[in-house]
């Protein structure tokens, strides 16, 4: 895993990022030279359109996907030139993601999910027994811990992905489209646990949204237009 | 250790979620291996059966003959000082039947038949050869009285019955031709027709009498016992007589025809090993390959959360290997059950097989289980079960998390 060589304060830094997407003969260019900074423990919301490039900016900055040209560091680290493996690595250690539709693993019970992560974090037991109750009381599981994941409502499955992305304590969280499949009284419910774990643990959140009343919530918001920031931000 | 039995608790519920799949893969596996343990157990069996009858006919396990014999017998050559031969038979606590043979012509009044005559110590021939167990009339030679043993087929042919007398025409070791007069003591029928009609027996002494030998004289001592580690024997023996007076063999020398029979079945099964583990290796990659398609998304999930490629693999490979043991476990119960059984009862080839050489010592095939196949057929299964669950599962490593995750 390379070293941190950007100061900690700047969790977030993307430089002239671009990112084409091929199919055949045409192209789309998702992301059009793309600069930003996220400071430490910011709590940022990206809005835009469907297709404005949303996602594709999750996508790089998670290290799922990788630019075309520019460069991506997050928590220090440059992700552009990592393989598949240290990829994994860089994830594993410096992200937790919360998707639009939960993504928990159907065999796995509530526990099992949120331990997962803490398994491949190589916690020992106790560590990890600890931390699922912390982040299973955080978000108001506790009682549900051996319940099989996909037996409880909407609301309930996008709580657990919550723990498990936030059990491991990774610096930053992304969330792409987390209240999409919630009704809006559990949406806000949602958001207001991001807002109560960002105060707490200080963790940068980057969130993508379309609702207006989510996007009200952040402290920062960045609006994105054919995979660039609004004239006005940028 | 605490992640590798997660991924054995996702891989054991994913199986038992798609119950029906599972049930159809594992029973496609486990009878894959219940076929070829009982096949194996059954082949086993024959090849036992095969050597029991070659063996227990008149090889017996290993046989000592002097330097330079060659089994055509056109020569009488007695074994120098047997009784050097016959301690070192004893230290090595085997049974074993002292012979003297030689060919001769039989003659009953304008019928005649050649035959090979052996001399026998009628005490020890039966602790190699199965003959006397199969008397159908009369009794087996005695030292008290020197009548002569024949098979069913030369009584038929020669018209004769037990209490009849049979001139026997020998070339003494003087290289005199001789006529003996002996009445027959007993029949008997090995079921070999071609055995039966070609070999008489008399006590040795009464043959060492008529071909005017040595007291003591001996042209081939039969070595009995279990066939299992014969070579050795032979070896073993071989190294405590010298070379220059003594010549042992093996079973597997002194009938080779058996031996490449034994190696053409062994070389047959393998063929079928792998035709029938190809398959089970398809069903599985193919089992897997739909897996890996299904949960395209929980992969890219599990990928998200920082699982690495090899890791991916680990998963995948656990499940396969999970389908392996289970059916590896349910066809080796069924097929012990099956191969306990036939090894008690045994299936009668008398209706499916004419009389040979291989099927002397009887026409029931009994299962031979051996633990090591059993062993060996469930080491194959799972290690096919791993190496086809690691073509998908390298194909779920390399998927692209992005289109994974965006999967429906």
């Amino acid at each position: 895993m390379n070293k941190p060589d950007t100061p900690p304060t700047k969790t977030i830094v993307l430089e002239r990022v671009c990112k084409v997407y091929r199919s055949g003969a045409s192209q789309v260019r998702a992301l059009d030279d793309f600069s930003c900074t996220i400071e430490a423990g910011e709590f940022t919301c990206l809005a835009g359109p469907s297709g404005s490039g949303k996602s594709t900016l999750l996508h790089l900055i998670g290290g799922l996907d990788v630019p075309t040209s520019g460069t991506v560091r997050v928590a220090g680290r440059a992700t552009t030139h990592l393989d598949r493996t240290a990829r994994a690595l860089f994830r594993r250690e410096v992200v937790g993601f919360v998707f639009q539709t939960f993504n928990l693993i159907p065999v796995l019970t509530v526990a099992e999910n949120v331990e997962y992560p803490l398994l491949l974090a190589g916690l020992s037991a106790g560590e990890r027994r600890r931390r699922i109750a912390k982040v299973l009381a955080d978000v108001g599981l506790a009682d549900l811990a051996d319940r099989p994941a996909t037996a409880l409502s909407s609301g309930q499955q996008q709580r657990v992905a919550i723990a498990r992305a936030i059990a491991p304590r990774p610096p930053v969280i992304l969330a792409d489209e987390p209240t999409a499949n919630l009704d809006s009284t559990t949406g806000q419910a949602i958001i207001d646990l991001f807002v109560a774990i960002n105060r707490q643990q200080s963790t940068t959140f980057l969130f993508s949204s379309h609702d207006p009343r989510i996007i009200a919530r952040a402290n920062r918001v960045l609006w994105l237009e054919d995979g660039r920031l609004r004239p006005s931000q940028a | 250790m605490r992640l590798f039995l997660l991924y054995c608790t996702i891989a054991l519920r994913n199986i038992r979620r798609h119950r029906r799949r599972s049930a159809l893969t594992i029973g496609a596996v486990a009878f894959g291996i219940f076929c070829l343990v009982l096949f194996q157990a059954l082949k086993q069996g024959l090849h036992a059966k095969m050597i029991a009858s070659s063996l227990g006919l008149d090889l017996g396990v290993a046989q000592v003959h002097a330097a330079g014999y060659e089994p055509n017998m056109a020569v009488l050559h007695s074994i120098p000082a047997p009784e050097k031969a016959l301690a070192a038979l004893t230290s090595l606590g085997r049974p074993w039947a002292p012979r003297l043979k030689t060919p001769a012509l039989i003659l009953a009044g304008i019928r005649s038949s050649s035959v090979v005559l052996s001399g026998i110590d009628p005490a020890r021939e039966p602790t190699v050869t199965f003959i006397r167990s199969r008397l159908t009339a009369g009794a087996y030679p005695s030292d008290e009285a020197s009548n002569l043993l024949i098979g069913d087929t030369l009584a038929r042919t020669l018209d004769r019955a037990v209490g009849d007398t049979l001139d026997l025409l020998v070339q003494t070791s003087f290289g005199q031709t001789t006529t003996v007069r002996f009445v027959i003591g007993g029949i008997y029928r090995t079921g070999l027709a071609s055995f039966d009609r070609s070999h008489v027996y008399l006590p040795i002494a009464a043959v060492r009498h008529i071909l005017e030998t040595d007291a003591n004289a001996v042209s081939e001592i039969a070595v009995g016992g279990p066939a299992k580690g014969a070579r050795r024997l032979a070896a073993d023996l071989a190294s405590r007589l010298p070379d220059s007076e003594y010549q042992v063999r093996s079973f597997h020398e002194l009938a080779p025809d058996l031996v490449q029979l034994m190696e053409l079945n062994n070389a047959t099964f393998a063929l079928l090993v792998g035709i029938v583990f190809a398959i089970v290796a398809l069903g599985i990659a193919n089992t897997m390959t739909t897996v890996v398609f299904e949960r395209f998304r929980e992969l890219g999930t599990l990928a998200a959360l920082g699982t690495t490629p090899t890791g991916i693999v680990g998963l995948i490979v656990t499940e396969a290997a999970l389908l392996g043991l289970v059916a590896a476990a349910l066809g080796t119960l069924a097929a012990t059950a099956a191969g306990l059984y036939l090894s008690h009862v045994g299936v009668d080839l008398a209706r499916f097989t004419s009389a040979n050489q291989y099927f002397a010592a009887g026409t029931v095939l009994r299962a031979v289980l051996e633990w090591e196949d059993v062993a060996a057929a469930n080491l194959i299964a799972v290690g096919t079960a791993l190496a086809a669950g690691l073509y998908p599962a390298i194909r779920a490593a390399r998927l692209d998390p992005v289109a994974a995750l965006r999967a429906i």
